[in-house]
Protein backbone atom coordinates (compact mmCIF):
# COMPACT_ATOMS: atom_id res chain seq x y z
CA UNK A 1 0.00 0.00 0.00
CA UNK A 2 2.89 2.70 0.57
CA UNK A 3 4.24 2.42 -2.87
CA UNK A 4 0.69 4.02 -3.86
CA UNK A 5 0.95 6.51 -1.10
CA UNK A 6 4.72 7.29 -2.34
CA UNK A 7 2.91 7.78 -6.15
CA UNK A 8 0.17 10.12 -4.89
CA UNK A 9 3.20 12.42 -2.95
CA UNK A 10 5.05 12.52 -6.04
CA UNK A 11 1.80 13.79 -8.13
CA UNK A 12 0.54 16.00 -5.52
CA UNK A 13 3.67 17.74 -4.95
CA UNK A 14 4.61 17.97 -8.66
CA UNK A 15 1.13 19.44 -8.93
CA UNK A 16 1.42 21.85 -6.22
CA UNK A 17 4.42 23.32 -7.65
CA UNK A 18 2.47 23.40 -10.91
CA UNK A 19 0.05 25.78 -9.37
CA UNK A 20 2.94 27.82 -7.63
CA UNK A 21 4.01 28.15 -10.71
CA UNK A 22 1.08 29.56 -12.27
CA UNK A 23 0.36 31.81 -9.39
CA UNK A 24 3.98 33.47 -9.99
CA UNK A 25 3.37 34.68 -13.26
CA UNK A 26 -0.64 34.79 -13.21
CA UNK A 27 -1.20 35.57 -9.82
CA UNK A 28 -4.71 35.32 -8.15
CA UNK A 29 -5.22 34.07 -4.73
CA UNK A 30 -7.23 30.90 -5.73
CA UNK A 31 -3.71 29.73 -7.43
CA UNK A 32 -1.96 30.38 -3.73
CA UNK A 33 -4.46 28.54 -1.79
CA UNK A 34 -5.11 25.81 -4.31
CA UNK A 35 -1.35 25.56 -3.76
CA UNK A 36 -1.42 25.24 0.18
CA UNK A 37 -4.28 22.99 -0.17
CA UNK A 38 -2.21 20.25 -2.39
CA UNK A 39 0.91 21.10 0.17
CA UNK A 40 -1.57 20.03 2.93
CA UNK A 41 -2.25 16.99 0.36
CA UNK A 42 1.10 16.03 -0.12
CA UNK A 43 1.85 15.99 3.53
CA UNK A 44 -1.09 13.84 4.21
CA UNK A 45 -0.02 11.80 2.08
CA UNK A 46 3.81 11.92 3.03
CA UNK A 47 2.93 10.76 5.98
CA UNK A 48 0.99 7.94 5.24
CA UNK A 49 4.22 7.02 3.88
CA UNK A 50 5.85 7.33 7.16
CA UNK A 51 3.54 5.77 9.27
CA UNK A 52 3.75 2.69 6.93
CA UNK A 53 7.07 2.51 8.04
CA UNK A 54 7.45 3.30 11.30
CA UNK A 55 5.10 4.90 13.78
CA UNK A 56 5.34 8.37 14.97
CA UNK A 57 2.89 10.92 16.53
CA UNK A 58 3.93 13.36 15.48
CA UNK A 59 3.18 12.02 12.01
CA UNK A 60 -0.05 10.83 12.90
CA UNK A 61 -1.13 14.17 13.93
CA UNK A 62 0.27 15.91 10.61
CA UNK A 63 -1.53 13.08 8.61
CA UNK A 64 -4.84 13.37 10.64
CA UNK A 65 -4.34 17.18 10.84
CA UNK A 66 -3.33 17.97 7.02
CA UNK A 67 -5.38 15.12 5.60
CA UNK A 68 -8.42 14.79 7.67
CA UNK A 69 -9.02 18.52 8.63
CA UNK A 70 -7.46 21.40 6.34
CA UNK A 71 -6.72 19.68 2.48
CA UNK A 72 -10.60 19.74 1.39
CA UNK A 73 -10.77 23.20 3.13
CA UNK A 74 -7.95 25.23 1.26
CA UNK A 75 -8.65 23.41 -2.33
CA UNK A 76 -12.32 24.60 -1.52
CA UNK A 77 -10.86 28.07 -0.74
CA UNK A 78 -9.49 28.52 -3.70
CA UNK A 79 -12.77 27.68 -5.85
CA UNK A 80 -14.24 30.64 -3.51
CA UNK A 81 -11.79 33.15 -4.77
CA UNK A 82 -12.39 32.31 -8.18
CA UNK A 83 -16.20 32.28 -7.83
CA UNK A 84 -17.14 34.81 -5.51
CA UNK A 85 -18.47 38.01 -7.28
CA UNK A 86 -18.67 40.00 -3.92
CA UNK A 87 -15.14 41.74 -3.09
CA UNK A 88 -14.57 40.63 0.22
CA UNK A 89 -16.53 37.72 1.01
CA UNK A 90 -13.14 35.38 0.07
CA UNK A 91 -11.11 37.45 1.91
CA UNK A 92 -13.92 37.04 5.05
CA UNK A 93 -13.72 33.34 4.47
CA UNK A 94 -10.27 32.78 4.60
CA UNK A 95 -10.04 34.89 7.67
CA UNK A 96 -12.38 32.50 9.49
CA UNK A 97 -10.76 29.97 7.73
CA UNK A 98 -7.65 30.78 8.87
CA UNK A 99 -8.36 30.86 12.44
CA UNK A 100 -10.22 27.72 12.40
CA UNK A 101 -7.59 25.88 10.99
CA UNK A 102 -5.09 27.22 13.91
CA UNK A 103 -7.60 26.16 16.19
CA UNK A 104 -7.50 22.92 14.73
CA UNK A 105 -3.94 22.61 14.53
CA UNK A 106 -3.73 23.65 18.33
CA UNK A 107 -6.28 21.00 19.33
CA UNK A 108 -4.81 17.86 17.32
CA UNK A 109 -0.91 18.43 18.63
CA UNK A 110 -2.53 18.45 22.01
CA UNK A 111 -4.13 15.52 21.67
CA UNK A 112 -3.50 12.92 23.91
CA UNK A 113 -2.51 9.48 22.48
CA UNK A 114 -4.05 6.10 24.02
CA UNK A 115 -1.61 2.99 25.16
CA UNK A 116 -2.91 1.65 21.47
CA UNK A 117 0.27 3.31 20.24
CA UNK A 118 2.34 1.31 21.37
CA UNK A 119 0.35 -1.61 19.02
CA UNK A 120 0.51 0.45 15.85
CA UNK A 121 1.10 -2.27 12.77
CA UNK A 122 2.87 -0.68 10.02
CA UNK A 123 1.53 -2.99 8.00
CA UNK A 124 -2.16 -1.89 8.61
CA UNK A 125 -3.46 0.87 6.81
CA UNK A 126 -3.41 3.92 9.09
CA UNK A 127 -6.89 5.07 7.96
CA UNK A 128 -7.74 1.82 10.02
CA UNK A 129 -5.78 2.08 12.79
CA UNK A 130 -5.80 6.18 14.04
CA UNK A 131 -9.39 5.83 15.89
CA UNK A 132 -8.04 3.62 18.59
CA UNK A 133 -4.70 5.70 19.24
CA UNK A 134 -5.41 9.37 18.51
CA UNK A 135 -7.67 10.74 21.45
CA UNK A 136 -9.82 13.34 19.29
CA UNK A 137 -12.27 15.53 21.54
CA UNK A 138 -15.54 16.85 20.50
CA UNK A 139 -14.30 20.05 19.10
CA UNK A 140 -11.63 18.03 16.77
CA UNK A 141 -14.90 16.03 15.02
CA UNK A 142 -16.85 19.35 14.91
CA UNK A 143 -13.70 20.99 12.94
CA UNK A 144 -13.56 17.40 10.69
CA UNK A 145 -16.91 17.93 9.96
CA UNK A 146 -17.14 21.29 9.22
CA UNK A 147 -14.33 21.63 7.35
CA UNK A 148 -15.23 18.93 5.05
CA UNK A 149 -18.00 19.94 4.75
CA UNK A 150 -16.69 23.53 3.69
CA UNK A 151 -14.45 21.89 1.19
CA UNK A 152 -16.37 19.47 -0.31
CA UNK A 153 -19.21 21.56 -0.99
CA UNK A 154 -16.82 24.99 -2.51
CA UNK A 155 -14.47 22.34 -4.61
CA UNK A 156 -16.78 19.88 -6.07
CA UNK A 157 -19.61 22.43 -6.16
CA UNK A 158 -17.27 25.15 -7.86
CA UNK A 159 -15.73 22.83 -10.22
CA UNK A 160 -19.62 21.50 -11.08
CA UNK A 161 -20.89 26.01 -11.45
CA UNK A 162 -17.90 26.47 -13.27
CA UNK A 163 -18.36 23.51 -15.72
CA UNK A 164 -21.88 24.25 -16.32
CA UNK A 165 -21.10 28.09 -17.03
CA UNK A 166 -19.13 27.07 -19.46
CA UNK A 167 -21.04 24.67 -20.86
CA UNK A 168 -24.29 26.93 -20.87
CA UNK A 169 -22.14 29.60 -22.91
CA UNK A 170 -20.22 26.90 -25.11
CA UNK A 171 -17.20 28.36 -24.68
CA UNK A 172 -13.53 26.91 -24.14
CA UNK A 173 -14.27 23.40 -23.98
CA UNK A 174 -11.68 22.82 -22.60
CA UNK A 175 -12.47 24.28 -18.80
CA UNK A 176 -15.63 22.27 -19.41
CA UNK A 177 -13.91 19.47 -19.52
CA UNK A 178 -10.95 20.36 -16.80
CA UNK A 179 -13.78 21.40 -14.29
CA UNK A 180 -15.60 18.40 -14.90
CA UNK A 181 -12.52 16.64 -14.30
CA UNK A 182 -11.87 18.65 -10.53
CA UNK A 183 -15.21 18.38 -9.96
CA UNK A 184 -14.55 14.05 -10.20
CA UNK A 185 -11.24 14.27 -8.68
CA UNK A 186 -12.10 15.60 -6.07
CA UNK A 187 -15.15 13.43 -5.21
CA UNK A 188 -12.45 10.50 -4.96
CA UNK A 189 -10.77 11.47 -1.82
CA UNK A 190 -14.44 13.25 -0.50
CA UNK A 191 -15.61 9.99 -0.98
CA UNK A 192 -13.17 8.25 0.70
CA UNK A 193 -13.27 10.09 3.88
CA UNK A 194 -16.84 9.70 4.13
CA UNK A 195 -16.45 6.06 3.85
CA UNK A 196 -13.32 5.87 6.44
CA UNK A 197 -16.06 7.38 8.66
CA UNK A 198 -18.27 5.08 7.25
CA UNK A 199 -15.90 1.72 8.17
CA UNK A 200 -14.53 0.93 4.67
CA UNK A 201 -11.31 2.26 5.65
CA UNK A 202 -8.63 0.31 2.46
CA UNK A 203 -10.19 2.61 -0.57
CA UNK A 204 -8.33 5.36 0.99
CA UNK A 205 -4.91 4.84 -0.75
CA UNK A 206 -6.57 4.12 -3.73
CA UNK A 207 -8.63 6.98 -3.81
CA UNK A 208 -6.20 9.61 -3.20
CA UNK A 209 -3.67 8.87 -5.90
CA UNK A 210 -6.91 8.35 -8.51
CA UNK A 211 -8.19 11.85 -6.80
CA UNK A 212 -5.28 13.37 -7.28
CA UNK A 213 -4.10 12.04 -10.89
CA UNK A 214 -7.75 13.11 -12.31
CA UNK A 215 -7.54 17.28 -10.65
CA UNK A 216 -3.90 17.45 -12.22
CA UNK A 217 -5.02 16.28 -15.59
CA UNK A 218 -8.73 18.57 -15.00
CA UNK A 219 -6.09 21.17 -14.12
CA UNK A 220 -3.63 20.78 -17.03
CA UNK A 221 -6.57 20.70 -19.39
CA UNK A 222 -8.63 23.82 -17.47
CA UNK A 223 -5.41 26.17 -17.84
CA UNK A 224 -4.08 25.13 -21.48
CA UNK A 225 -3.57 27.99 -23.35
CA UNK A 226 -5.30 27.09 -26.71
CA UNK A 227 -8.93 26.63 -26.88
CA UNK A 228 -10.20 22.94 -29.35
CA UNK A 229 -12.22 24.93 -31.48
CA UNK A 230 -13.33 28.41 -32.44
CA UNK A 231 -15.94 30.10 -34.40
CA UNK A 232 -16.42 33.93 -32.41
CA UNK A 233 -14.82 35.21 -29.58
CA UNK A 234 -16.43 35.11 -25.78
CA UNK A 235 -15.75 36.60 -22.82
CA UNK A 236 -15.86 33.60 -20.40
CA UNK A 237 -17.01 33.54 -16.70
CA UNK A 238 -14.38 32.20 -14.50
CA UNK A 239 -11.13 30.97 -15.36
CA UNK A 240 -8.36 28.98 -13.66
CA UNK B 1 -6.36 40.29 -37.37
CA UNK B 2 -9.56 39.29 -35.07
CA UNK B 3 -8.49 36.88 -32.02
CA UNK B 4 -9.16 33.37 -32.31
CA UNK B 5 -12.31 32.43 -31.01
CA UNK B 6 -12.91 30.66 -27.75
CA UNK B 7 -16.44 28.96 -28.89
CA UNK B 8 -17.32 25.38 -29.56
CA UNK B 9 -20.06 23.59 -30.99
CA UNK B 10 -20.79 20.42 -28.82
CA UNK B 11 -21.02 17.33 -30.82
CA UNK B 12 -24.70 15.04 -30.88
CA UNK B 13 -23.05 12.92 -28.05
CA UNK B 14 -21.45 15.71 -25.80
CA UNK B 15 -25.24 17.18 -26.17
CA UNK B 16 -26.22 14.15 -23.51
CA UNK B 17 -22.98 13.32 -22.36
CA UNK B 18 -21.82 16.40 -20.29
CA UNK B 19 -25.32 17.13 -18.49
CA UNK B 20 -25.30 13.63 -17.40
CA UNK B 21 -22.02 13.74 -16.19
CA UNK B 22 -22.67 17.04 -14.52
CA UNK B 23 -26.11 15.32 -12.95
CA UNK B 24 -23.52 12.50 -11.85
CA UNK B 25 -21.26 14.36 -10.36
CA UNK B 26 -23.97 16.49 -8.21
CA UNK B 27 -25.08 13.20 -7.11
CA UNK B 28 -21.56 12.07 -5.64
CA UNK B 29 -21.40 15.23 -4.18
CA UNK B 30 -25.04 15.00 -2.14
CA UNK B 31 -24.17 11.56 -1.20
CA UNK B 32 -20.84 12.18 0.13
CA UNK B 33 -22.62 15.45 2.33
CA UNK B 34 -25.19 12.77 3.04
CA UNK B 35 -22.78 10.07 4.83
CA UNK B 36 -20.85 13.25 6.48
CA UNK B 37 -24.36 14.06 8.35
CA UNK B 38 -25.17 10.33 8.86
CA UNK B 39 -21.66 10.00 10.61
CA UNK B 40 -22.09 13.54 12.25
CA UNK B 41 -25.43 11.74 13.99
CA UNK B 42 -23.49 8.54 14.55
CA UNK B 43 -25.70 6.40 12.10
CA UNK B 44 -22.58 5.18 10.33
CA UNK B 45 -21.42 1.50 11.21
CA UNK B 46 -17.67 2.47 12.34
CA UNK B 47 -17.61 6.12 13.85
Amino acid sequence: MHYISILSTLVTFIFAAAVFNRYRYKKGNHLLMWGIGLVFYGLGTLTEVILSFSFSPLALKIWYLTGAMLTAAWLGQGTVFLLARKPGVARALLIVLTGVSLIAAVLVFAAPLTPAAAGYDVSRAVSAQYKDILVRSGWITLLTILLNIYGTVTLIGGAIYSAFLFWRKKVLINRVVGNILIAAGALFPAMAGSLIKAGLVDWLYVSELLGVVIMYIGFLQATASRPVEAEQGVSPQPNN
Amino acid sequence: MSRPSKRFIASKWSEWLVPALLVILIVGLLVTLAIVVLSMLHLTPAY
